[in-house]
């Protein structure tokens, strides 16, 4: 199936939480492409909405719900974001044997935004808000809201959330649970930071903040290199208010093996993993030039 | 003398301070023109951006720290190990050609340790 899907036009290889792909595509018409391990799938995706989930492994097929249950025991996963035409997508559509709803149902449905799944294999019982209106195919599975049965986890649901988010930062189940803020990225600054990646010497672009990584693109793993970014962050925080010399432009810290650097963005930082031999004056002036373009734009 | 070393860097077009200190946060030397930074704030940066810089380095694999470099909109600060214990700190106006600065860290490297 995924072999019949058209090309799209591939905006770029990410990896992060696939959660992340629900909130970051309120505009984007396409379809996912996940590779796991040695397995490959889909999400179709029209404006946020998902339409179909798909993965094949081997023989083994998942479908639906299955699919996103798979994706969503990994707290992390590798995809290209690849955006169709309208001809394209309804011809994706027909290839995964679904018929078009109607615009409302599939751009606007009431529980599209409280969509959250448990990381675990355990299979979640729908209930709170009434799911939408039936739509012929899949799609009325898709849409339906699922949360953590409390039966199978005295924790809060979003102890749960979070914890499926961040699986390498154990949360204490008495800290008060708060989910995070949805974060938006322009495909704009996704393309941009998918340019800055494809330049020589990029190892690693990720976007994150003071609670999480936002976007990785680069084969390397998250974790390690956040807590390096985020000790980084903590230096240049420190030294800020001590000078008079303006805003912070970046930080690089030079080893034997390659560079480190780290850079504000719009609200959040970026974080590049370099070989050695990069042209730092290069980097300098483009991470220069970016802090240029956001002040221009704020 | 070490003094007439650093004073090399201050040649550098934009270079406003050279500092060689210690890795317990004592300034050996340090040589400035053009700049005024309160003693306390610039012992504070220094021994801050030393001592965080190495300790973040070696989260890889125990790598040793090759140099750092933070920039703002109108200056930087370069820092880069000379010996053991001893790092060469240089601060200069965001002008200054970052390529020569290095260059001439490397090159007076040796003259610097030898004066320690």
């Amino acid at each position: 199936m995924i072999e019949q899907l058209p090309e799209g036009k591939s905006i770029g290889w990410m990896q992060a939480p696939p959660q992340w792909i629900f909130s970051h595509t309120v505009r984007f018409i396409g379809v996912v492409r996940i590779v796991i391990q040695d397995g490959e799938g889909f999400i179709l995706i029209k404006k946020g909405n998902p339409i179909y989930y798909y993965f094949k492994h081997g023989r083994i097929e998942l479908k639906g719900h299955s699919a996103l249950d798979y994706f969503n025991s990994h707290p992390t996963i590798e995809f290209n974001l690849c955006k169709y035409t309208p001809e394209e997508f309804a011809l994706a559509m027909k290839i995964c044997n679904i018929e078009e709803a109607s615009p409302k149902e599939l751009i606007e449905p009431e529980s599209q935004k409280s969509v959250i799944t448990e990381s675990t294999p355990k299979r979640p019982a729908p209930v709170e808000d009434p799911a939408p209106e039936p739509v012929p195919g899949q799609v009325q599975e898709l849409f339906e809201v699922h949360v953590a049965e409390p039966v199978l986890s005295p924790m809060p649901v979003d102890t749960i959330i979070r914890r499926s988010l961040f699986p390498s930062n154990a949360i204490p189940v008495e800290e008060p649970p708060t989910v995070p803020e949805p974060v938006i990225l322009e495909e704009s600054d996704i393309k941009l930071i998918g340019q800055i990646k494809k330049l020589n010497g990029i190892v690693a672009i990720s976007v994150f903040n003071d609670e999480r990584n936002i976007l990785l693109m680069g084969d390397v793993d998250i974790d390690p290199l956040l807590k390096i970014a985020r000790s980084m962050l903590a230096t240049t925080r420190k030294i800020s208010p001590l000078v008079e010399w303006g805003s912070f432009v970046h930080m690089t810290l030079q080893i034997p093996e390659g560079n480190v650097i780290i850079a504000p963005f719009h609200d959040f930082f970026l974080c590049l993993l370099t070989t050695r031999t990069i042209n730092i004056g290069h980097i300098r002036k483009i991470l220069r030039d970016l802090q240029l373009t956001t002040n221009a734009q704020n | 003398m070490l003094k007439q070393i650093l004073n090399k860097f201050l040649i550098i077009p934009g270079v406003q301070a050279a500092i060689v200190v210690e890795e317990n946060g004592e300034i050996i030397e340090s040589i400035k023109s053009g700049i005024v930074i309160d003693k306390k704030n610039l012992d504070t940066i220094i021994s801050t951006v030393m001592l965080d810089s190495k300790s973040t380095a070696w989260r890889f694999g125990n790598a040793p720290l090759s140099m750092v470099f933070v920039e703002f909109s109108d200056n930087f600060i370069i820092l880069g190990p000379i010996a053991e214990e001893f790092y060469l700190i240089l601060i200069a106006k965001n002008t200054a050609n970052i390529g020569q600065i290095t260059y001439e860290m490397k090159k007076n490297q040796g003259d610097i340790v030898s004066e320690l």
